[in-house]
């Protein structure tokens, strides 16, 4: 329990803030080839035999999560994002929340 | 089968939580090999304006040569109207109202709004419309109410809502709401569904649920399914499953010598036996308790 990063139980800390997306952390990554074909909104291609994401194909439905045997996969927040819904709701400046 | 779109005044179904999915029971060693997972997720609606599916529909049409279906949901007879017919316009070949989404806005009854619905869209387009139902006690009734308002087919069944909790914080997993959950073994009820409907009521169906293997897809259509609808799999295997599912299917048929899938379908519905000719046995012990040596 709690071992996949961020998705378990709830989404990651700067949820409210930024769409997350997802990154591979390149040194755990052990090029299985699983993330790129359970991705289908082919946001993930193998590049020497690790796995390599397009963040502005990247919607953070968390397959590739689940599918990672060992746990290479993490959340980042997508700071640059236009595309994301939450952007087109609150708009660029709707990040700017005071702590 | 595009996504289902909402009205407007559902605008907030248009923005996704992330994440949509999680795996549950799902066996990372064997990557998609497993027959037995559950796709949990909290799914949301098309997420482009209603504008944006009709030309969504139009592009599809276009730039493909397979049938295209649109999808939507309303809660009033005014907005089926207008999503149904500007589907119809932009191209679609058939119109799905998805009325038991395990998505829909929580405090929503669809089931209230089900005749009529289904009756003003059959009303205002000419092009064949199913009707989604869900997997409840009362398909076969649906199904039926389905036919008598002129619903060209019915399709079974959508997902469940279903909900899992995380043990250590108490809390549900996910966004802490309810969700969509499906898999392999959602299929088993499906079956009676569709043996049940295609046994009752002459419409034509769509099954859907749990179809991992070309296994699966034959189980249906022999169970009197026109067409199979596939999704999970895909999520979980990729595309090639329809490639893969396909070629099992044609092999299933050359290998039996059958020539075409009409002539296995329904075949297993038709061979359902009536409880009644099922065989039973006495000499059970009425009453009390069971193997209690002593009392003997």
């Amino acid at each position: 329990m709690g071992k996949y990063i961020g998705l378990n139980p709830f989404p990651p800390k700067f949820y409210d803030r930024y769409p997350p997306v997802a990154e591979v952390v390149e040194d755990k990554c052990i090029g299985c080839g699983r993330c790129p074909n359970i991705c289908f909104f082919d946001a993930i291609k193998m590049r020497d035999r690790v796995a390599v994401i397009n963040k502005d194909n990247c919607t953070g439905c968390g397959l590739c999560f689940e599918s990672c045997p060992v746990d290479a996969i993490i959340w980042i927040p997508d700071m640059n994002s236009c595309q994301s819904p939450v952007t087109q709701k609150y708009g660029m400046n709707g990040f700017e929340f005071s702590d | 089968m595009l996504k289902t779109v909402v009205p407007d005044k559902f605008n907030y179904m248009r923005y996704w939580p992330r994440p949509r999915y999680k795996l549950i029971d799902w066996d990372k060693k064997m990557g998609g090999k497993s027959r037995y997972f559950t796709l949990y997720s909290y799914e949301q609606a098309y997420s482009g304006t209603v504008k944006d599916y009709f030309d969504f529909v139009e592009i599809s049409k276009k730039t493909s040569n397979i049938m295209i279906i649109g999808s939507a949901f309303a809660d009033e007879v005014d907005d089926w109207v207008y999503l149904a017919k500007g589907i119809e316009e932009a191209g679609a070949d058939a119109i799905e109202l998805d009325i038991s989404s395990p998505h829909k806005p929580g405090t929503l009854q669809f089931e209230k709004h089900f005749v009529e619905a289904v009756k003003s869209v059959v009303g205002n387009v000419k092009i064949p419309v199913l009707v989604k139902l869900g997997p409840g006690p009362d398909v076969l009734y649906q199904a039926k109410v389905c036919k008598e308002l002129g619903a060209s087919a019915v399709t079974l069944c959508n997902r469940l809502r279903g909900l899992d909790i995380d043990v250590e914080s108490g809390k549900p997993i996910l966004h802490g709401y309810y969700a969509g959950v499906g898999g392999p073994w959602a299929k088993y009820y499906v079956f009676k569904h569709v043996c049940e409907v295609y046994n009752e009521v002459d419409i034509t169906i769509s099954a859907t649920g749990g179809v991992i293997d070309w296994g699966d897809a034959v189980k249906y259509i022999m169970l009197g399914a026109t067409t199979v609808q596939i999704l999970s799999v895909i999520i979980v295997n990729g595309w090639e499953t329809i490639k893969h599912i396909n070629e099992g299917i044609l092999n299933f048929l050359s290998e039996k010598g059958i020539e075409k899938l009409e002539s296995i379908r329904g075949i297993a519905a038709r061979n359902l036996v009536d409880p009644e000719l099922i065989i039973r046995w006495s000499g059970e012990k009425k009453s009390g308790p069971r193997n209690v040596f002593d009392e003997w």
